[in-house]
């Protein structure tokens, strides 16, 4: 499944926020997750790939999870790309 | 300087400090994130040169656009985030001067970031620096090392590559 969020913090996708989606990831074994921006897409397990889409408060960001946990992903790690701080 | 030993069948990394100043326990930032080593594995450096240089040859994966965080990949894979200061994204980059873009390839002991101090301290945030293990799937086993660093001469972090 795959959904759009638009970036909360202010501060856009740091390494803070970038960590925590990896971490999120991480706990979801069984299920695949991308990020895509501006037409690239990358995988969201390495905080390099994640802070490589550089998006920033306000940007677009799709969230693509494909597996057995797909929708708890997408609520988890959705949750942190709208968050308005971190 | 960077010494890589192959020791039967794993090789180790010893990985020199990025920064001159003082190497302390991670637990020491000011940061949660860091301090519970959620970010990694590592040490902390209370720098007394504001510059960053490449602790060896690599690949510079990632520089943040503010300048103020950058990651390093050496050619085994494994990677190095160093984050100047705590919370200093807000700064935005006033302070920080880049002298890579993400992609570069650089030389152990080449200036990375250079970055000011005092600039860092007047506007509030604190200058210990984590230098962390980005990735640590790529590690077996680490030890890290604290007390007085020089950049580019004192061993902070013994890797075994996994």
């Amino acid at each position: 499944m795959e959904q759009t969020y638009t970036i909360g913090s202010e501060l856009g996708i740091h390494v803070r926020p970038a960590k925590l989606i990896v971490e999120a990831v991480k706990k979801y074994a069984g299920t695949e997750v991308f990020l895509e921006k501006d037409g690239k897409r990358v995988g969201a397990k390495s905080l390099v790939n994640v802070l490589t889409l550089g998006a920033k408060h306000g940007d677009s960001v799709t969230l693509i999870t494909e597996g057995d946990q797909a929708e708890a992903a997408q609520q988890e790690i959705g949750a942190i790309l709208a968050e308005r701080s971190k | 300087m960077l010494g890589k030993l192959f020791k039967s069948k794993k090789a180790t990394l010893e990985i020199v400090s990025p920064l001159t100043g003082k190497a302390v326990e991670l637990t020491e930032v000011p940061d949660e994130a860091f301090a519970g080593k959620h970010m990694g594995d590592g040490v902390a450096i209370e720098p007394t040169v504001g510059k960053l240089i490449a602790p060896f040859d690599g690949v510079i994966a990632h520089v943040i656009h503010t300048n103020h965080a950058v990651i390093i990949e050496h050619e085994s894979g494994l990677q190095v985030l160093a984050h100047i200061g705590i919370n200093t994204v807000a700064m935005q980059g006033e302070g920080f001067t880049g002298h890579v873009q993400t992609g570069d390839t650089v030389k152990a002991g080449q200036t990375l970031i250079e970055f000011d101090i005092d600039k860092i301290k007047a506007a509030g945030y604190p200058v210990i620096t984590p230098v962390i293990i980005a990735n640590g799937e790529t590690v077996a086993e680490m030890e890290n090392f604290f007390g007085d660093v020089k950049a580019g001469d004192t061993t902070v972090i013994r890797a075994v590559l996994a």
